[in-house]
C-alpha cells in the first residue's frame, strides 16, 4: 500500500523515450488496428445498432457465462496467489542452485504447448486415467474420481498453466528486498512474523499485484483449457466466442461479446488501479 | 503475393514456377488421404503442384475472401453451407461444369457452389467388451438403465455431429419425420442424460474417449469407429439409424487459377479417381462408378456399403440452411446449463 501512495514526481523530458516508438507503432499497426476493426463490427453487424450487445444482455446464459468467466477467473488467480507466494518466497531466499532448480521448474511448462499440456491433464486426470487407475488398483476408491471435465478439471489446468505468471513478478520484486530491512525490524524487537507481516509483506506486494493482474486477466481470455479439461455448463467468455466467430461466422455477436469482456477488464483494472498503482506493480516506480 | 503477380504476368505459361495449388482439408487422416489419393497422382498426370492445408477454417476464408488476399483454391464445404446458397455466394465460385465432369456423381450432389465428393455417415460407436448388449439404435443411446456407462457427445457444432436429430430419433420419433426438428423435445431429451454425457471438441477427441474406454458410447463418424476396430479395438458400428452426410468440394471466391482448381475437382471426383482417398481414410467415394473399385476388406467399413444407405437418416438441407443459427445457439445454450 505504500507504494501506491506515493505519487512519482511529474517527469521531465526523457530523450530515451523515442526508442519506445518503433513497439507502439508495431502495436499500432498489428493490434490496435485490427482490434479496432474487429470490435467496429460489434456495431455494424449484421445492422448499424446496439443489437449484438442488447442481444448478449437479453440471453441469460451469456449473462451467466460472463459472470462464470470472472468467478474462475478469480478463483485461479487466488489459488495461483496461494501456491505461488510461497514458492517464490524460497525461490528468492534458497541457495543459487535451489534457486535455480526451482527456477527450471517453474518456466519448464512455458516451452512445450498449451495444447499438449492440456490434454496431458485430461489423460492423466480422466476415469481411465493416470490417477484413477492408481487409486482404483490399489482398492483406496470404488469407482473412478471425477478429476476432469467439471470444475476441477478446468482449475487444475488453468492453475498449471498460469502459474509461471504468478512467481516471476513475484520472485523479481522478492530479490530486490533488502533483507537487512527485515533484520532491523527484528533487531527493534520484533517478532519473525510481524517483522514479515509488516515489513516483508508489504514490499513484496507490488509483486503480488502485478502476477494477479496477469493471472487474471489471462484466464479471462482463455478457452482452450475449459473447453478440454471443463464441463460445457461451466464454459468461459472465449469459448462462446469461438463458436460465434468459427462455427457460426457470426462476427458481429463475437465482436460485441469481446468487447463486453474487455471493457468489463479495463473496467476491473481500473478498480484495482484505484487500490494499487498499477505502474509499481509493473516496476515502473522510478527511483528518484 | 508476389506469387500471384508473378502468375498474372507470365500468364500461367510456365507452370513450374506457379504457386502450388492449395486444398483445404480438415486435418488428421483426411489431409494425408487427399494427398495421396489425390493430389499426388493429378500431379502426375497434369504437371499441376498441388498442397495441403488444414484445417479448414471458414472464419479464416471469410478474413481472405474480405481482405481480396484468397490463398486457398480448392477446399471441401459442408452440406449445409452448400445448400445455403445465399451464403454460399460469398464464399465460393459456382462450379464450372464445364470442366468438372461429374459424371457418376448423382444430379441432386451437383449443387451451384460445390459438387459432392465424399460421403460419410454419423453413426452410434460403442464399446462391446464394456456393455454387456449391443444397442440397437438411439432409443439404446438413451437407455441408461440398460447400458449403463458415459457416452460422447459433441460439444458444439451442432451441424456436425446432428445431436437434435439423435436424440429425437432417441425419443421415438420417426427418422422420416424429424424435420422440422422440435427442438424444444430434443433438448428436453437430452436433459435425461446429462450427467451421463461426456462432451468432445473435435471428431479427435471424440476418438480418444472411445479408445481410452472413457465412454461405452459414442456420436462420432464411421470412420472413427472403422479405424479403431480395424486396430483391433473392441469398438464397433451401429449403422442403423446412421446420419448419412455429404462433404462436396468447391472453389474459395477470389481463388487464383480457377480453371486449375476446378480441374483438381473433376479429377478428385472422376470414377477413377473418387475411391483413391478411401485407401487413406475410410470416407466413401460419392461416385457410383468409384466405389466398385474398393476391395471387400476395406467396403465393409463404409457407410455405402450393402443397404446402410437405405437405413440412414438424411438431414433437410432446407430446413438446416433457414435454422443453422437457431439451432446453435439453443443447443450451445442447452450445453451452458
Amino acid at each position: 500500500m505504500a507504494a501506491g501512495l506515493r505519487k512519482a514526481s511529474p517527469r521531465r523530458g526523457n530523450r530515451w523515450a523515442w526508442f519506445v516508438l518503433p513497439a507502439l507503432l508495431f502495436l499500432a499497426v498489428f493490434f490496435v488496428y485490427p482490434l479496432y476493426e474487429m470490435l467496429n463490427r460489434s456495431f455494424t453487424e449484421p445492422d448499424v445498432g446496439l443489437q449484438n450487445n442488447v442481444a448478449f444482455f437479453g440471453t441469460d446464459v451469456y449473462v451467466r457465462v460472463l459472470i462464470n468467466t470472472l468467478r474462475i477467473s478469480f478463483l485461479i488467480t487466488a489459488i495461483c496467489m496461494l501456491f505461488a507466494y510461497p514458492y517464490a518466497y524460497i525461490m528468492a531466499h534458497a541457495s543459487r542452485r535451489t534457486a535455480g532448480v526451482l527456477l527450471i521448474a517453474v518456466l519448464v511448462p512455458f516451452w512445450s504447448s498449451i495444447l499438449v499440456r492440456t490434454y496431458a491433464w485430461a489423460v492423466i486426470l480422466q476415469d481411465t486415467g493416470l490417477i484413477n487407475s492408481l487409486l482404483l488398483g490399489l482398492g483406496l476408491v470404488d469407482e473412478p474420481l471425477s478429476l476432469v471435465r467439471n470444475l476441477l478439471g478446468t482449475v487444475i489446468g488453468m492453475v498449471h498453466i498460469l502459474m509461471p505468471f504468478m512467481v516471476l513478478p513475484i520472485y523479481a520484486v522478492m530479490k530486490g528486498i533488502d533483507t537487512n530491512l527485515v533484520k532491523a525490524a527484528a533487531n527493534l524487537g520484533s517478532s519473525p512474523l510481524d517483522a514479515f507481516r509488516r515489513v516483508y509483506l508489504p514490499l513484496s506486494l507490488p509483486g503480488v499485484f502485478a502476477g494477479s493482474l496477469l493471472v487474471f486477466v489471462l484466464s479471462l481470455g482463455s478457452y482452450v483449457t475449459p473447453a478440454v479439461l471443463g464441463n460445457p455448463d461451466q464454459a468461459m467468455l472465449g469459448q462462446v466466442i469461438v463458436t460465434q466467430v468459427q462455427s457460426l461466422l457470426n462476427w458481429g455477436m463475437g465482436a460485441a461479446m469481446a468487447l463486453i469482456l474487455l471493457l468489463v477488464t479495463l473496467l476491473i483494472l481500473a478498480i484495482a488501479g484505484r487500490i494499487v498503482n498499477i505502474g509499481d506493480a509493473f516496476g515502473g516506480r522510478t527511483t528518484d | 503475393m508476389l506469387g500471384s503477380t508473378g502468375c498474372g504476368i507470365l500468364g500461367g505459361q510456365q507452370q513450374g514456377q506457379q504457386r502450388p495449388l492449395v486444398f483445404s482439408t480438415s486435418g488428421g487422416a483426411g489431409t494425408e488421404a487427399t494427398r495421396e489419393g489425390w493430389l499426388k497422382p493429378f500431379t502426375k498426370q497434369t504437371g499441376i503442384e498441388a498442397v495441403t492445408q488444414a484445417p479448414t477454417d471458414y472464419a479464416q476464408l471469410r478474413s481472405m475472401v474480405e481482405a481480396g488476399q484468397v490463398t486457398w483454391n480448392v477446399l471441401f464445404i459442408t452440406q449445409i453451407l452448400v445448400g445455403d446458397e445465399e451464403q454460399a455466394r460469398s464464399y465460393f465460385e459456382p462450379v464450372d461444369y464445364s470442366i468438372v465432369k461429374a459424371e457418376g456423381i448423382p444430379e441432386n450432389l451437383r449443387r451451384r457452389f460445390g459438387v459432392g465428393a465424399l460421403q460419410y455417415s454419423l453413426v452410434l460407436g460403442y464399446n462391446n467388451e464394456q456393455l454387456q448388449e449391443e444397442p440397437q439404435s438411439w432409443a439404446d443411446f438413451f437407455d441408461v438403465e440398460r447400458f449403463p456407462g458415459k457416452r460422447a457427445f459433441p460439444g458444439s457444432y451442432v451441424e456436425y455431429y446432428f445431436p437434435l436429430e439423435i436424440a429425437l430419433m432417441g425419443d421415438g420419433v420417426a427418422p422420416d419425420e424429424l424435420y422440422p426438428l422440435d427442438i424444444d423435445r430434443a433438448l428436453a431429451k437430452l436433459d435425461t442424460i446429462r450427467d451421463d454425457l461426456v462432451f468432445f471438441e473435435g471428431a479427435s477427441e471424440g476418438e480418444q474417449l472411445l479408445r481410452d474406454g472413457e465412454v461405452v458410447m459414442a456420436d462420432i463418424y464411421h470412420s472413427r469407429t472403422g479405424l479403431l476396430e480395424q486396430e483391433g479395438l473392441p469398438i464397433r458400428t451401429q449403422w442403423n439409424q446412421n446420419v448419412a452426410v455429404v462433404d462436396y468440394l468447391g472453389v474459395a471466391k477470389g481463388a487464383s487459377r480457377p480453371d486449375d482448381s476446378f480441374r483438381l475437382i473433376d479429377f478428385a471426383v472422376s470414377a477413377e479417381n473418387n475411391y483413391r482417398y478411401t485407401e487413406y481414410n475410410p470416407d466413401a467415394p460419392v461416385n457410383k462408378d468409384s466405389a466398385d473399385r474398393i476391395p471387400e476388406d476395406l467396403a465393409k467399413y463404409l457407410p455405402v456399403y450393402g443397404d446402410r444407405l437405405e437405413q440412414a437418416v438424411n438431414p433437410d438441407l432446407n430446413w438446416w440452411a433457414t435454422n443453422l443459427e437457431e439451432a446453435s445457439k439453443r443447443y450451445e445454450q442447452w450445453l451452458l446449463g
